[in-house]
């Protein structure tokens, strides 16, 4: 652990409350389960495809289309929980929300000047919510933050005793099109650590989840550590160093108050792209010595920006109820030897698995961590 | 945990204005943005430079977030031959990216946190004093950006060259040590 990290340990001391997830759901254009996509994942390459439209076809469907049937997905999932929301606020998270439905709106004469508080507050009154509503839009990293920020709510707001994260990021023509311009695509598979790994897909994707204080033992997953931290080296390509990503997950084990010894499988953020990868490679292979068993998910199902992160950590739930992780579809030949990823097939690993790391980057040099726990066997 | 609110202190608030016109917000670059990148730059590396910027984070909270990027891409995305044009015009299409550009300037390495906000301008204070109570941090630096939307041109016709006023106000939150017995300036 770096002195900064030993400083930040000594300053904040242990974790003095337990924060489990409830509630936690997904919605993608093909799977409406965390556990239909993780089954998915978990079977033989050969009869799966993935679920995001290649970089290759510019006329494929835009998939802003597809927001009328997230928000419906949301609002059911939300509702399904029979959770009260009178006194629970919700933390909206998204790289670029409805963005199709921004620029309409701007271009409609006399209309307001929308923005991605408009897609909160449209999110926040289907589901239901009279409470505050807080939008998050930190590019990549923007659902990971918004736990992050749903921690600091619980433990500085001791009269609320949950909050909801909502996330929501769509494949539209306006994000496809855009990344396109950056060269950042690949032209077929997303490829997630692989050796000829070309460059990300973008995906559609949305996830909810409730976060609550609990003070007794529960089956519900913990979330024991977080951490963000900035790169401050440029605005779209990560720090070959690491450093933002390094800094946020050594935050997130002294939260936890474990040592990186203890982390049982790494969920990369895993783009395919060939700087992010390498740079997380490079921080795993530092902070994890031990090498534990790495997974990522946008070879099946791309990259859903802002929403990958919770969407991603419902997979990770599912792999501690499993004790199996599923191989990083797209993986055939990794470059990286510090790494141990899962390929080909799932793995079952000989030691118990406790604890999940899930990291996530984005543009702007953010980086953020979050470290799970599932309940006692 | 009790939170102890009395131990943060704003040091210091600045704000300035600045009019521009509807047509300058969607132009590569943005001069007015860098402009006012550039003040709160000088002004908060003379505020914070004995801040650990490790242990210091930015807030950032907009009521426009990337609108008129957003436009000016959308309105450049392809050329006439289908070729995109403008990779830069992406990137400025992220409401973070213009506080990650303040945070690159100011070497931050703490959370950079982007707030949209609507009709609650206090957003980016009360998370970085979560941040400060409960966090990591020790020093937090909040941007509230506003632009006069009655201001905004667009009744009739959305390219008039008409004046809209930004106004930015800048904080530096600070946490006091535990044993400070110092009075906050408010909280």
């Amino acid at each position: 652990m770096s002195t900064q990290a030993q400083a930040f340990t000594s300053r904040l001391g242990r974790p003095s409350q337990t924060v489990v997830i409830r509630g936690l759901g997904i919605w993608t254009p093909r799977y409406r389960s965390a556990a239909e996509i993780f089954t998915t994942m978990a079977t033989p390459k050969s009869e799966i495809t993935p679920s995001y439209a290649a970089a290759s076809n510019p006329d494929a469907p835009d998939g802003a289309e597809l927001w009328p049937d997230a928000l419906a997905a949301i609002s059911h999932g939300v509702k399904g929980w029979d959770i009260d929301l009178s006194d629970c606020p919700l933390v909206f998270a998204s790289a670029k929300g409805d963005i199709r439905r921004t620029l309409r709106t701007l271009d409609q004469p006399g209309g307001a000047i929308p923005n991605l508080a408009d897609d909160a507050r449209r999110v926040a009154l289907l589901c239901g919510f009279s409470t505050p509503v807080i939008c998050l839009s930190t590019a990549c990293v923007s659902s990971l933050a918004a736990l992050c920020e749903a921690q600091l709510i619980l433990a500085t707001q001791p009269d609320t005793p949950r909050v909801a994260v909502i996330t929501a990021d769509l494949a539209s023509n306006f994000v496809m099109d855009g990344f396109r311009s950056l060269r950042a695509t690949a032209a077929d598979l997303c490829r997630p650590f692989d050796a000829c790994r070309a460059g990300l897909a973008v995906g559609t994707g949305a996830a909810w989840a409730f976060l609550e204080r609990s003070r007794a033992k529960t089956n519900s997953m913990e979330i024991i550590g977080w951490g963000m931290g900035n790169d401050a080296t440029h605005l779209t390509a990560p720090d070959p160093m690491g450093g933002g990503l390094r800094s946020a997950i050594e935050q997130a084990l002294a939260v936890a108050g474990i040592p990186a010894a203890d982390i049982d499988v790494l969920f990369a953020h895993g783009t395919g792209t060939p700087f992010n990868d390498a740079m997380e490679a490079r921080v795993f292979a530092k902070l994890f010595p031990h090498r534990p068993p790495l997974t990522a998910a946008k070879g099946l199902l791309g990259h859903s920006l802002g929403a990958s992160g919770l969407l991603e950590l419902a997979l990770a739930a599912e792999i501690l109820q499993h004790r199996l992780i599923p191989p990083i579809f797209g993986l055939r030949t990794t470059d990286y030897p510090g790494l141990n990823p899962v390929c080909s097939q799932a793995l079952r690993p000989d030691r118990p698995i406790r604890t999940i790391l899930k990291t996530a980057s984005g543009f702007g040099g953010v980086n953020a961590a979050v470290i799970v726990r599932g309940p006692a066997r | 945990m009790k939170p102890d609110v009395a131990r943060i202190h704003i040091q210091t608030v600045h704000t300035f204005s600045q009019s521009h016109t509807w047509r300058a917000m969607d132009e590569f670059p943005r001069p007015w943005l860098d402009a006012a990148a550039g003040k709160m730059a000088d002004w908060l590396s003379a505020s914070a430079g004995s801040i650990n910027r490790w242990y210091c984070g930015l807030f950032w909270a907009s009521d426009l977030d990337s609108i008129a990027a957003d436009r000016a891409f959308e309105l450049s995305r392809r050329d006439d031959e289908g070729r995109f044009v403008s990779p830069s015009a992406f990137r400025s299409t992220l409401p973070s990216i213009d506080p990650a550009a303040l945070a690159l300037q100011l070497g931050i390495t703490g959370p950079v946190m982007t707030f949209s906000i609507d009709a609650d301008p206090i957003m980016a204070e009360q998370s970085a004093r979560r941040w400060l109570l409960a966090g990591r941090l020790t020093a937090a630096i909040v941007i509230d950006e506003f632009a006069a939307k009655l201001e905004m041109p667009g009744t009739e016709d959305r390219h008039p060259i008409s004046e809209l006023t930004r106004t930015i106000r800048c904080q530096l939150m600070v946490s006091a040590p535990s044993d400070s017995s110092d009075s906050a300036t408010r909280c």
